[in-house]
């Protein structure tokens, strides 16, 4: 099953590509078309669980794999989706954001499933060069030209040390599989081993934006379309936060714990510092990626714990961040198109003029903040149990107070939305009903997830547990 | 598909009922909310009695002369079914396989009675609300509360866990709240919300506290582990003693013990229908329902003498108040703490089975006497018994059913209270004389206001009410008795006549009462015991030799007859000359000045730190709180400049931190 995921998407996103030109003035039919494959390789996914082996020592098969595919796709269907929303299609042709969606997601896939330092790699290159040029795709805006730019350049530099680290964690294992890493590194780790483990984790850093490797993501976020740096915020989060949490089990053998130690140190800076940065953000955009600064903070702390239940609130707080994050991503995206930018200024009387999309905003706001009965507080919950278990009593009260800090900037989006009054001549409210539809779809998750999370949990639970 | 399998829509659906008509319900013509949510009532009722007769089947039986003869390890005839009690579970905010707080319903012979008990009052309060509400302004929002407040109750007496027991009875204190305030435009139902809420919330901490300290215990919230030798084990004495009081404590804010009754007069001001349901058959009873699900750890504590010392108290404290008052609704809503406290007693003697007993008897008797007051009013449009007219001319169904209920109260032959009151001062009689001494005087209170209220309101012309506005209840704010403190309720008009009421209100009166009496006749000795026998746990020494039991009954009916006839004796000639001394009068409706001493001294007690917090707050909290925030914003626009924009800048920034990891990990 996972080899067809992989053949799948590989080949959905050749031919979406090749066929883009000749559907322009239809995006529709090729959203449906994306849609497809992407539905298609969800339920791949959902029966990829039971594999098990190792496909051509490079893939490991299992449940983990399998939640990677269902997540991915769950996140590649709703941009497909969401790719609909803007009447026209984007100016560049809609098809090429199909297929480079697509790759992207076929490279977090192979991301988590890697079992071989080169895949690791090459999936990450693969997930990264799909968001360089999604970022850039606004290109009737100087701005997103040089935010892609400028993510490129520093994605280089990122991939440059990741693969300088790879290159020094060979040289003192003597080997790229997962396993003989583990093998080289489980009783001592010498200090050439941590400098090839400490330029790794900066390169993952960089991807899962963690202070002070994150400069790149507000101007980022900020250049791009709403719906690409909706993707931006969960497909690659999501590949590099599994990724992450395989590494650590399998690979870093006894070094596991030291880079465990870094990822703690890196997540809560990013906290910290994500939520002071975010305090006076005025665009939307900007203020969201601080926000996703944060939350990856949030989830970097779950992961340090390195426990079966950390890893189980990693996932946990995956779902309830790609539901949260995915559906105010996509209210901004439809606004975006009817003409409202995404700024606090913008949005004033949001809920006033359009109650329903209010309260929608409101649902995703909350679970950010995290309000209790919304996913997201269930997420938040389970990283501090984590946390308490694992008898990280610091970091748990820094999270806890910092989770403060976050109602601070969240609650001025809803003030903006409910308290203050419209603005003189704000454009007439045209909200799409694709875009309606969908969201409330989401917001629907998002209440469901908060209020009976057992089912989602039970299956996260037996997806990690393979891990160990 | 067995109705126990079903038991979880028995608290659902009237919680869709509410999402239904907040919804919907104002888009609805006419009476339609009214309709839709008795109908859901309707089905709840029937999955109710369902599954109280899969639980009838399945419970173990129990041979009564055996029982009776004392002989309880040969008693036992038939073998409960292997998975009785029933239980369903399914996993709630459980991670890795740890339990979390599983959602339990959990089944046994109680659970199965009451739920049963609060459908069926909750399906006829529903029924007689379609016409006694009508013309109200938030008609449908009415329904929706109502519906809201049954789905908690249910999920209440079915909760398996608890903490769900917690979160249902803290949704049944918020529709409690509401619904009191229902009239919201009348300043005394605000007030009178207002005491509710804050003496209730003020003896719910007592369940948090006492929750969360078993939890430390015990580790679990689990209803039926409770019940455990080997849990109780865990928990010694003292901690026992102080759980179960604090717990205990929470039943008696809910169930309007002494001396937290004062908000049950006041809750009076809320529509019939309301003080029918929450505040005499349901959720008043919740507090003697959850100290007997405590049990265990009440005996355990030693502390089940607390309980009848309080329940015996306020039954004749109760009694001795309700004569002195002439609105019918606040005459029975001390009747309800008085009964309430009967209860307690029988809980505290170690009449367990007679207490539940009382709980469903009392809940249909006293729904009854609600429902039947609320179309008394509905029809003679007053609520002062002196005022009404003859009712008994004019309203014979209302009469007659309520007559019914008023001999269930007093506890004369062959009506409920008889069967059940009687059994709970015989456990008294056993426990101790003094408690049986108390109980036996309140009875003979409960017979005489209970007749005075009936020859009066029936059977007596109208007449000037006698303290309509006396001195003594002027500037009584505590007391809550008009828009301006003093100003009594409206007169009916000027050639008034009273007027039967509509039939669905008649159809629920009617109901009523049959179910009353059934009731009453299943827990008695004609019919072997058999409510009591169901619901049998542990140790039942409630049950007497019969020999006993029937002295025992003679002696109750004795002194209800006694009652009743000092009653007929001095109002059928003279209703309105004045038997007791002005003071006491005063006194007694000044509620003997509780209310008072807690408006102006606890009032005053709990304001001084008030306004020594307030400085605090304002000075020191306040300013310590604006220094965070500014400090932050301050940081916040000094990391701004970190963020230039230079990719070089970005890049150096990348660099640092692999250095800091390195030098970090190599430390």
């Amino acid at each position: 099953m996972t080899l067809a995921v992989i053949v799948l998407l590989a080949f959905g996103g050749l031919v979406l590509a090749l066929a883009a030109p000749n559907f322009d003035d239809r995006p529709g039919a090729l959203g449906a078309l994306s849609g497809t494959v992407f539905g298609a390789a969800l339920i791949l996914g959902l029966l990829a669980a039971g594999e098990e082996g190792v496909l051509y020592g490079a893939v490991q098969l299992g449940p983990l794999t399998a939640l990677a595919i269902v997540l991915l796709s769950l996140v590649g269907l709703l941009v497909a989706a969401g790719a609909t929303i803007r009447p026209g299609g984007f100016a560049l042709g809609s098809g090429e954001v199909h297929a480079l969606v697509m790759w992207g997601v076929l490279g977090g896939v192979l991301l988590v499933g890697s079992a071989h330092l080169l895949i690791f790699y090459l999936a990450l290159e693969l997930s990264a060069y799909s968001t360089y040029v999604l970022v850039g795709y606004d290109r009737e805006r100087r701005f997103g030209t040089e935010a892609a730019a400028k993510y490129m350049m520093l994605g280089a530099v990122g991939s440059a040390l990741l693969l300088f680290g790879m290159a020094l964690v060979y040289a003192e294992t003597g080997s790229l599989g997962y396993g003989g890493i583990a093998a080289g590194l489980a009783y001592q780790t010498s200090a050439l081993a941590l400098g090839g483990l400490a330029l790794m984790l900066v390169g993952l850093g960089f991807k899962l934006a963690w202070v002070p490797f994150h400069a790149w993501a507000p101007d980022a976020y900020q250049g791009a379309f709403p719906l690409m740096a909706g993707f931006l915020s969960t497909a690659p989060k999501t590949a590099l936060a599994l990724g992450l949490a395989v590494l650590l089990v399998r690979a870093f053998g006894g070094a596991g714990s030291v880079v465990a130690g870094w990822i703690g140190g890196l997540a809560l800076v990013s906290v910290v510092l994500g939520s002071l940065w975010a305090l006076l953000q005025t665009d939307l955009k900007r203020l969201l990626a601080y926000s996703t600064i944060v939350h990856m903070g949030f989830l970097g702390l779950a992961l340090s714990t390195a426990s079966l239940t950390g890893f189980t609130a990693v996932g946990y707080y995956l779902v309830a961040y790609i539901v949260t994050s995915l559906g105010l991503f996509l209210v901004l995206e439809a606004l975006e198109a009817g003409g409202i930018a995404s700024t606090l200024e913008a949005w004033k009387g949001l809920g006033r003029r359009h109650p329903l999309v209010g309260v929608l905003v409101a649902v995703f706001v909350l679970s950010l903040a995290g309000v209790p009965l919304l996913a997201g507080f269930l997420a938040k919950f389970y990283v501090f149990a984590a946390l308490a278990q694992a008898g990280a009593w610091a970091a748990l009260v820094v999270a806890v107070v910092m989770v403060v800090f976050g109602y601070y900037f969240y609650f001025r989006i809803l003030a903006a939305v409910f308290l203050d009054a419209p603005g003189e001549e704000a454009p007439a409210l045209d909200f799409s009903p694709t875009a309606l539809s969908l969201v409330i779809l989401l917001a629907l998750a998002v209440v469901a997830l908060g209020v009976w999370p057992q089912p989602v949990l039970d299956w996260l639970h037996v997806a990690v547990a393979s891990l160990f | 598909m067995s109705y126990v399998e079903l038991s979880y829509w028995i608290p659902l659906l009237p919680a869709l009922g509410f999402v239904l008509l907040v919804l919907f319900g104002h888009s609805l013509p006419g009476r339609g909310s009214g309709w839709i949510a008795t109908a859901v009532m309707a089905v709840v009722a029937v999955l109710s009695l369902g599954l109280l007769y899969d639980v009838i089947l399945a419970a173990p039986g129990w041979d009564l002369a055996a029982l009776l003869g004392g002989h309880h390890e040969e008693a036992l005839v038939k073998a409960g079914s292997p998975d009785f009690p029933f239980r369903l579970e399914w996993s709630w905010l459980a991670i890795r396989g740890e339990a979390g707080i599983p959602l339990v319903i959990y089944i046994d012979a109680l659970a199965a009675v009451v739920t049963a008990m609060v459908a069926l009052a909750s399906l006829f309060i529903h029924l007689f609300s379609i016409g006694y509400m009508d013309g109200e302004e938030r008609y449908p929002t009415f329904f929706a509360y109502l519906q809201l407040f049954s789905a908690a109750m249910l999920a209440f007496v079915l909760a398996g866990n608890f903490f769900h027991s917690l979160l249902s009875w803290e949704v049944m204190g918020l529709m409690s709240y509401l619904l009191i305030g229902f009239l919201y435009k009348k300043k005394t139902a605000q007030q009178a919300q207002k005491k509710a809420f804050i003496t209730t919330k003020l003896a719910d901490l007592g369940f948090m506290l006492g929750l969360f300290w078993l939890y430390l215990l015990i580790g679990n919230f689990d209803l039926a582990d409770l019940a455990s030798e080997p849990t109780l084990a865990l928990i010694g004495t003292g901690a026992a003693a102080a759980v179960g009081l604090l717990v205990f404590v929470a039943a008696m804010g809910k169930s309007a013990q002494f001396p937290l009754h004062v908000w049950l007069l006041d809750a009076m001001e809320g529509p019939t229908p309301v003080s029918a349901m929450i505040h005499a058959a349901t959720m008043v009873a919740a507090g003697v329902y959850l100290t007997a699900r405590f049990y265990p750890l009440l005996i355990h504590g030693e502390v089940l003498w607390v309980v009848a010392l309080v329940g015996a108290f306020t039954a004749l404290f109760a009694a001795v108040l309700a004569p002195a008052f002439a609105d019918v609704k606040k005459i029975l809503a001390w009747s309800t703490v008085s009964q309430l406290g009967y209860m307690f007693l029988g809980l505290g003697v170690f009449g367990w089975a007679a207490a539940m007993f009382h709980l469903v008897a009392h809940a249909f008797f006293k729904a009854l006497l609600f429902l039947g007051s609320g179309s008394m009013i509905h029809g003679a449009a007053t609520q002062d018994i002196f005022e009404m007219d003859q009712l008994k001319k004019y309203m014979p169904w209302t009469y007659w059913t309520f007559l019914i209920g008023a001999l269930a109260l007093m506890g004369i032959p062959p009506f409920a209270g008889f069967w059940s009151k009687d059994l709970i001062l015989h456990a008294a009689e056993e426990h101790a004389t003094i408690l049986w001494l108390m109980g036996l005087v309140a009875a003979f209170f409960t017979a005489f206001y209970t007749t005075r209220m009936i020859v009066i309101a029936f059977h007596k012309p109208a007449m000037e009410s006698p303290w309509k506005a006396a001195e003594w209840t002027r500037g009584a704010p505590w007391l809550n008795l008009g828009p301006d403190e003093a100003e009594p309720d409206p007169s009916p008009p000027e050639g008034h006549h009273p007027h039967e009421s509509g039939v669905e209100m008649i159809a629920a009166l009617v109901a009523l009462a049959a179910l009353s009496l059934a009731v009453g006749l299943w827990g008695s000795p004609v019919f072997g015991y058999g409510l009591l026998t169901l619901v049998y746990w542990g140790e039942m020494p409630e049950i007497l030799p019969a020999a006993k039991l029937m002295g025992g009954y003679v002696t109750g009916t004795l002194v209800a007859l006694a009652g009743a006839g000092l009653a007929v004796y001095w109002y059928a000639a003279d209703p309105l000359r004045q038997r007791a001394p002005v003071w006491l009068t005063a006194a007694l409706q000044r509620r003997l000045y509780i209310d008072e001493f807690y408006y102006r001294v606890l009032g005053a007690l709990a304001q001084a730190p008030t306004y020594a917090l307030e400085l605090f707050d304002r000075y020191l909290v306040d300013g310590l709180v604006d220094l965070v925030g500014y400090l932050s914003l301050v940081a916040s626009a000094f990391l701004r400049h970190l963020q230039s924009g230079r990719f070089a800048v970005y890049a150096l920034y990348m660099l640092l931190g692999a250095l800091a990891l390195y030098v970090g990990g190599v430390r």
